[in-house]
């Protein structure tokens, strides 16, 4: 199963959308696809538009391969799940988001080998049949900003 | 979240990747009655203890409403921390702490990876201890930006 999720932005996500859907007619692979606030539906793949946090990653856990738009929310949420990953940055100028950063994020993704960054959707059957390895266990840089947080709340409790 | 420190936190963030990362940082606020201030959409409805607003962040007449509700808020909660990790919605929680007096964290959001946002700009110089997710941003900010570390991890 590849699960794909366009993340909770305002705006549609039609390109991989479809990509996803002439995949899912092509080769007949089970598809689902979390389509947010978008108005594009897939034809070949099962959808929804919400789910609760749990489910979506009970969902990623199962995945063959998580196709993610770039957004830091939900890349963060599939790389935990350490399942192939591929990151489809929304573009600006396709009117899927306001600025174009999302490319930063894919691509500071694809340079710490957690994933690939999709930059051409014509690109996508091709890493969805052969995708990048499953990236390895990771956690302490996190666990690092949360005892800095934690610090900063530890202080303010004793004034 | 229930006490153990005696105090409230005001966490602060948008729906979508921020509010992903505010939850991410729950561990840090472990002990302290926490509560949101967020927009309203189907992720925040699932919070159980939150002040929804309307999403309409480009409207100067709700960013001045919204100014007033943050002080309200700030009135009846005595929170003694604000926690943001963003976007705008931030800024007149940011500003309306300012006025109570309460103490400021801003955590930059992981999106900005050489570039500050516009939130991050505002911020740098309302909060008390200003966190950005990539060193690489550290540049673009000043010396009261602090690298320590990432949700989204960098082993």
């Amino acid at each position: 199963m590849i699960y794909a999720t366009v993340g909770t932005m305002f705006l549609d996500f039609p390109r991989l959308i479809h990509a996803l859907d002439a995949i899912a007619h092509e080769t007949g692979e089970d598809i689902v696809i979390q389509t947010g606030m978008g108005k594009t539906i897939p034809r070949y793949c099962r959808h929804f538009d919400f789910k609760s946090r749990e489910e979506v990653l009970a969902l990623q856990r199962e995945a063959r391969v998580i196709v993610c738009h770039a957004g830091i929310g939900a890349v963060t949420d599939a790389l935990e799940c350490r399942r192939p990953f591929l990151a489809v940055p929304r573009l600006k100028r396709f009117k899927e988001h306001l600025s174009d950063h999302q490319v930063e994020i894919a691509e500071a993704v694809q340079r710490r080998g957690w994933g690939r960054a999709i930059l051409d959707i014509a690109e996508l059957p091709a890493a969805c049949a052969s995708p990048p390895a499953v990236p390895a266990a990771y956690r302490p840089a996190r666990d690092r900003l949360i005892a800095a947080v934690r610090e900063f709340v530890e202080a303010a409790a004793r004034e | 979240m229930k006490t153990g420190l005696p105090f409230r936190i005001c966490l602060v963030c948008s729906h979508g990747g921020h509010l992903a990362e505010m939850l991410a940082l729950m561990p840090a606020f472990e002990g302290c009655e926490t509560f949101f201030f967020c927009y309203d959409a189907d992720t925040t409805r699932r919070l159980d203890r939150a002040y929804r607003v309307p999403n309409m962040p480009r409207n100067p007449i709700e960013f001045v409403r919204n100014l007033f509700r943050a002080a309200r808020i700030m009135r009846i909660e005595r929170p003694r921390l604000i926690v943001s990790t963003g976007a705008e919605i931030a800024i007149p929680v940011a500003l309306a702490g300012k006025a109570f007096g309460v103490r400021l964290i801003h955590v930059e959001c992981g999106a900005q990876v050489v570039t500050p946002s516009f939130t991050g700009r505002v911020l740098y110089w309302l909060a008390d201890a200003f966190f950005v997710q990539w060193p690489e941003l550290l540049r673009a900010y000043g010396p009261r930006a602090q690298y320590r570390g990432s949700l989204i991890d960098e082993s």
